[in-house]
C-alpha cells in the first residue's frame, strides 16, 4: 500500500513539476538568444556575384536558362526559399521566436518561416524537398549552428537566378556581436552543392537589431504592390535611422 | 497504529503537502500553450460546434447588405470564393476555421505567436504589458495584448480591417478571447478559443463563439502557398495570367 501511495504522490508531483517551466521557456535557459526583429544589412563585395563563383558546367547551364519572368518564385507570390529568405538584403525584417527546443524564423516574405529544431531529433527519412528546407541546429558555445537540407531546386539562391540542386547542404553558425551600442545577429553561412559549385560559397550575412521595424502581413505584401511599397519605404528609412549614422559600421 | 498504517499516513501527509505545492506551482504558471493544435468542428462533449451565429445580430442596414450578398453568392459562387485571391483571412476568421489547417502556437516570454498553415499567417500577442500604440494601420490580424486570467489567456484585439461581406465588421471592432486548456468527454486536452466579438456599428449587441483544437503531437506545419498550382503551371510552360498582377 505504502508503495502504490508513494507512487501516486511522485505522480503527481511529476504532474505538478510538468507545469512548472509553465507559461514560457525561460530565455536563461538558453545559450544566447536571438529572439527579436532584425533587418539584413547591406552585404560589401557581393559573394553572389556569378562572375565570383567557380561554377561547374551543370551549374553554369542552369544560370543561362534562369528567365526571372518564369523561374523567380516571388514574381507568383511563392516564398523565397531557403536560404535565399536568409541571404537577401531587402528592407524587409525576419523576426526570430525563440525556444529552448525550436528556433523559429519568421520573414517578413512570402510565407517564409523557418523551423530549426534544437531538440535533438533525427532527420525523418525520407525526406521530401521542401522551400523551407529541413534545419537541425546545435549549441556551439555562444554560437547556433544550422544545418539545413531538401530545399527544393525550384526556388534559387539570389534575385539573379543562381541555381541550386537537391542535394545543396547549407551550414550557418548565428553568433551576436555588438558595435557602438548596437547588436547584431551575425549569420555565417555556407553552401556546399558540389554539382553546381566547385567550391562552398562562404556568405556572412549581418542583420542589424531593430524592433521597431513593422512586420507586414506574409503573402499580403505580395498581393497588395501598394501596401508593399509604402513598407519598404518605411522600414529602409528605419533601417537608415538605426544604421549607419547612429551606431556605425557593421562589425 | 501499525507500521504500514504509519507507513501510510506519512505518505497520505507528503502527498496532500505535493500536491498543494504542485497546485501552487500550477496557479503561479500560467499553461504553455505552445504546439500544433488542429481546429475541430467537434465540441468537447461531442456535438457539432458552430463558429459562427446562423442568425448574428446584424443592424438593418448591414443586414440588407448581406442578405444582398447571399442571393449574389448563391448565384455566381466562384466571385464570392475568398480564397481565389490568396488573401490571408481577417480576424477573427483564422481563429474559427474548422478545415483540416492546423495552428502553432509558439509561448515564449511575454508573447505567443500563432503560425496558421493557411495563408502562412501569423498572429502576435504580446504580453508584456504595452498598450496598442496609437495610429497603427488596420490589419488582416489586427493587434493583440493579452494577459493570463488563472489558466486563461485572455486577449483584446483591435486595429482589424474592415470585414468581408460574409463576416462584416468595422474599424470599432474589439474582439476578446479566452483561451484555455480544456479536457473533453475522454479526458483529451484541448484548447478552446472563446470570443466575444463587439462592433456596435455592425452588430445590435456584442455576441460570443467558440472553436476547438485538439493537440497534435509529432505533427509539423506544412507548405501551404495559395498560388502554388500558378506557378506549378507556369514551371510546366503553360502561360498563365497572374490574377493579381495584369
Amino acid at each position: 500500500m505504502p508503495k502504490i501511495g508513494a507512487s501516486l504522490v511522485l505522480g503527481l508531483f511529476l504532474g505538478g513539476v510538468g507545469f512548472l517551466p509553465g507559461g514560457a521557456a525561460a530565455a536563461s535557459a538558453l545559450p544566447v538568444d536571438f529572439s527579436g526583429v532584425w533587418v539584413a544589412s547591406a552585404r560589401s563585395g557581393d559573394a553572389l556575384k556569378p562572375d565570383k563563383l567557380h561554377m561547374t558546367e551543370r551549374g553554369k547551364a542552369a544560370l543561362a536558362a534562369f528567365d526571372p519572368r518564369h523561374h523567380d518564385s516571388t514574381r507568383f507570390c511563392m516564398p523565397y526559399g531557403t536560404p535565399r529568405n536568409t541571404l537577401s538584403t531587402a528592407p524587409y525584417p525576419v523576426e526570430i521566436v525563440q525556444r529552448p527546443e525550436r528556433l523559429t524564423m519568421i520573414f517578413d516574405r512570402l510565407g517564409d518561416v523557418r523551423r530549426v529544431f534544437l531538440d535533438g531529433r533525427p532527420r525523418p527519412n525520407p525526406l521530401w524537398p521542401t522551400w523551407l528546407g529541413h534545419s537541425l541546429g546545435h549549441w556551439e558555445g555562444k554560437a547556433l549552428v544550422i544545418e539545413t537540407v531538401a530545399m527544393t531546386k525550384e526556388s534559387i539562391l539570389a534575385d539573379n537566378g543562381l541555381p541550386h540542386s537537391e542535394d545543396m547542404r547549407v551550414t550557418e553558425r548565428l553568433s551576436l556581436a555588438s558595435r557602438d551600442g548596437a547588436q547584431w545577429l551575425i549569420d555565417d553561412i555556407t553552401i556546399t552543392d558540389p554539382a553546381l559549385y566547385e567550391a562552398p560559397i562562404k556568405v556572412t550575412q549581418r542583420f542589424r537589431r531593430a524592433d521597431g521595424a513593422e512586420m507586414s502581413e506574409g503573402s499580403v505584401s505580395c498581393l497588395l504592390d501598394q501596401w508593399r511599397q509604402d513598407l519598404e519605404r518605411r522600414n529602409q528609412t528605419l533601417a537608415g535611422e538605426v544604421g549607419a549614422e547612429k551606431n556605425g559600421a557593421p562589425p | 497504529m501499525t507500521h504500514g498504517a504509519l507507513a501510510r499516513t506519512a505518505a497520505l501527509l507528503l502527498g496532500l503537502g505535493l500536491l498543494i505545492a504542485a497546485s501552487v506551482a500550477v496557479a503561479a504558471a500560467p499553461p504553455d500553450l505552445t504546439g500544433v493544435w488542429m481546429p475541430t468542428a467537434i465540441g468537447p462533449d461531442g456535438n457539432r460546434n458552430r463558429t459562427w451565429p446562423a442568425k448574428p445580430p446584424l443592424l438593418p442596414a448591414v443586414q440588407a447588405d448581406y442578405d444582398a450578398y447571399r442571393v449574389l453568392a448563391a448565384a455566381n459562387p466562384e466571385d464570392f470564393d475568398s480564397a481565389r485571391s490568396c488573401l490571408p483571412y481577417i480576424m477573427p476568421r483564422p481563429m474559427l476555421v474548422v478545415a483540416q489547417y492546423p495552428l502553432e502556437i509558439v509561448q515564449t516570454d511575454g508573447r505567443v505567436t500563432m503560425i496558421f498553415e493557411l495563408h502562412n499567417d501569423v498572429r502576435r500577442i504580446y504580453l508584456d504589458g504595452r498598450t496598442p500604440p496609437s495610429g497603427l494601420r488596420p490589419t488582416w490580424m489586427g493587434y493583440s495584448v493579452g494577459h493570463w486570467e488563472g489558466d486563461a489567456l485572455v486577449v483584446r484585439t483591435t486595429s482589424v480591417r474592415d470585414g468581408t461581406i460574409d463576416q462584416p465588421h468595422g474599424p470599432s471592432m474589439v474582439l476578446t478571447e479566452r483561451l484555455r486548456l480544456i479536457k473533453d468527454k475522454d479526458a483529451n486536452t484541448m484548447l478552446e478559443d472563446e470570443i466575444t466579438v463587439d462592433d456596435l456599428a455592425t452588430y445590435a449587441q456584442p455576441f460570443t463563439v467558440r472553436n476547438f483544437f485538439r493537440q497534435r503531437p509529432g505533427v509539423e506545419i506544412g507548405e501551404y502557398f495559395c498560388s502554388e498550382d500558378l506557378w506549378q503551371q507556369n514551371l510546366s510552360g503553360n502561360a498563365t495570367k497572374i490574377p493579381w498582377r495584369n
